[in-house]
């Protein structure tokens, strides 16, 4: 018995090497990172010019000179898959940085002030009524076709989401013991705020912008797919399978690269997602040790 | 004749519910003097945490409301005292101790944030020279290895360390009032008396005054020098310490005294029950005209059901009781 525990005292569980502990979170980093640098470099990945046409090689099946093929227009399928990264990037991290603050700050006022609450959760099961997709392509039907318009259109359809995970976070941590006895030390409304509540809300917060950005990429995909989402001019993935679908009998190399990209991306945010929620959860993670 | 440091006066507190107003506290008067263990006792729901945590506003509101009543300290009146006011006081000449360790302290931050909070925010000390004052403070409250614990977060401490913690919290600012609303509730016995022993020596270094929240009368008879006994709301005894164990007046104290659980020498045979008070604790929805208690005392007359007694002294000592007919019912 002494020795058992003089053996657990002295000898801490030696700590596997994190990517060990969560290989989930280290899979999907490497594949979001590879993603990442597709879209940045994309210049000097791309082969060709992802807009020049050149009638004369339509279709061409892949091939050393052109890796994916070639579309209707005789574009590089490949060099508009990598710049098609940049679409999906942009959208993926800008909709979960904007959904993600401006439904923290909702969220906060909703869970501090019972008239507010009452008024925004309101308005938020409004939008929450209506699909996610349905409503983005309702609001691009009202402005022009834009990378940013498809943001913006896109975060107003996830904010309900983190508005109702803050305010529920919010409620909960108000009521909570080490909040009344900051309370109890003379911790005013922002300390608690900032020091106790804020903290607390980062973890399921970050999980949940995971998700928003894996959903954004696919709503921008939807969107351009059915032709309301980025203009054509500028490669995405979701508009390079609209224009392929038609022809995809004959050269499927058009849907298929862009959709295993995008496919491949989504999984490893969710990945991401899954693993951090483990990782960051107090409750799973720091007992465990 | 001096102020005593603490004193409220005919306190009232309201809760309003859907289904009606609680009247969780009702005309409560003491005193607490510098330097004095007040314990408040009673069972679940008798008003006690109530009254404590008014004290400094500390009820959320809604749907918790002070009907009337007021509460000194230092000669301030608290219960008009602005927001910020207030705050200077919290955790400064007031400090508090919760029930629950495991769930008072922050999860996501580390010990020594929490610990040094107090002491930047009322003293506008240098992170450094806080530091060295807990650090100092938590070798008083006997935690080992005081500068590595704060690095660590709440849950690599146990449950008595954790307590330890807060009292560490509550008392870095010296504070004149300590409350403490069932700081051992939550702790095993052996922890219990550590702790007892720990807010004893606080207070006899800091002179500092404390108000006990328990319902457990043998922490009562280690610590307190004073003792009220609550029931529904209102305070149906108040007495020193020795006074109330070798006498106590009000029914319901006799009661609790009875229903204490003693070990009974092995062979004599009479390991039975445990003694209860008979019938359940009154809902504080609808005011009874009477003695509140008066539905499970045996020695209750027709006066106790129509006339409210009033907390009275008794032969000029400062023993009072609230009940027309004290020290009758003897404890069986």
């Amino acid at each position: 018995m002494t020795t058992a525990l003089a053996l657990e005292e002295d000898t801490p569980p030696r700590r596997r090497a994190a990517w060990r502990r969560h290989p989930t979170v280290a899979i999907g980093l490497i594949i979001l990172a590879a993603v990442c640098v597709m879209a940045i470099v994309a210049p000097w990945l791309a082969t060709l010019d992802p807009t020049a046409l050149s009638p004369a090689k339509r279709l061409r099946p892949p091939s050393p000179e052109f890796w994916f093929g070639t579309d209707m227009m005789g574009r590089d399928v490949w060099s508009r898959t990598v710049y098609g990264a940049r679409v999906s990037v942009i959208t993926g991290l800008s909709v979960a940085a904007l959904a993600t603050t401006i439904g923290l700050v909702l969220g906060l006022l909703a869970g501090f002030d019972r008239t507010v609450d009452a008024v925004l959760m309101r308005i938020m099961d409004g939008l929450m009524a209506i699909p996610a997709i349905l409503l983005a392509i309702a609001l691009m039907a009202l402005t022009r076709a834009s990378l940013g318009n498809v943001i913006i259109a896109i975060v107003i359809a996830e904010v309900p989401r983190v508005v109702r995970l803050a305010r529920g976070i919010v409620l909960t941590l108000r009521d909570a013991t080490f909040v009344e006895a900051a309370t109890a030390s003379g911790t005013g409304f922002f300390g608690v705020l900032f020091r106790h509540i804020l903290p607390n809300a980062v973890a399921p917060l970050v999980v949940q912008s995971t998700y928003i950005a894996a959903s954004a990429m696919i709503t921008e995909a939807i969107l351009s797919f059915i032709g309301a989402g980025v203009p054509s001019s500028t490669p995405s993935w979701g508009n390079m399978m609209a224009e392929g679908r038609t022809v995809f009998q004959v050269a499927p190399q058009l849907v298929l690269f862009p959709g295993l990209c995008l496919s491949a991306t989504v999984l490893a945010i969710n990945m991401l997602g899954d693993g951090l929620r483990d990782m960051l959860d107090p409750r799973l993670a720091r007992r465990v040790k | 004749m001096t102020e005593p440091l603490l004193r409220i006066d005919q306190l009232r507190v309201r809760f309003d519910t859907p289904e009606g107003v609680v009247h969780a506290v009702e005309d409560v008067s003491f005193q607490v003097d510098a330097g004095e263990t007040l314990a408040i006792v009673g069972e679940s729901g008798c008003g006690k945490s109530v009254t404590a945590l008014s004290i400094l506003r500390l009820l959320p509101s809604p749907p918790s409301r002070l009907a009337g009543g007021s509460i000194r300290f230092q000669g301030r009146e608290l219960t008009t005292l602005g927001e910020s006011a207030l705050r200077q006081l919290r955790g400064d000449r007031i400090g508090m101790v919760f029930q629950e360790p495991m769930t008072s302290l922050n999860p996501v931050l580390t010990i020594g944030r929490q610990l040094t909070e107090g002491l930047l925010r009322h003293r506008k000390l240098t992170r450094a020279d806080a530091r060295a004052q807990i650090i100092a403070l938590l070798e008083r409250v006997q935690i080992p290895d005081p500068a590595r614990r704060l690095e660590q977060y709440p849950h690599e401490l146990s449950g008595g360390m954790r307590q330890r913690a807060m009292i560490a919290i509550a008392m870095a600012c010296k504070p004149s009032l300590l409350i403490a609303d069932e700081p051992t509730t939550a702790l095993d016995v052996t922890i219990q008396a550590q702790v007892l022993d720990l807010i004893g020596e606080l207070r006899d270094e800091m002179g500092t005054a404390i108000v006990l929240v328990t319902h457990d009368l043998g922490v009562v008879g280690d610590v307190a020098d004073r003792v009220i006994v609550m029931y529904a709301g209102r305070v149906v005894e108040d007495a020193a310490v020795d006074d109330l164990f070798d006498n106590p007046l009000h029914p319901y104290t006799q009661g609790l005294f009875a229903a204490r659980p003693h070990l009974t020498p092995a062979g004599t045979g009479r390991r039975g029950r445990l003694t209860e008070i008979l019938g359940m604790v009154p809902s504080l929805r609808s005011p009874v005209a009477g003695c509140a208690f008066a539905p499970r005392c045996a020695a209750a007359t027709a006066r106790c059901r129509s006339e409210t007694p009033l907390l009275q002294s008794r032969d000029a000592s400062s023993h009072s009781v609230a009940c027309h007919h004290p020290g009758q019912q003897q404890a069986s």
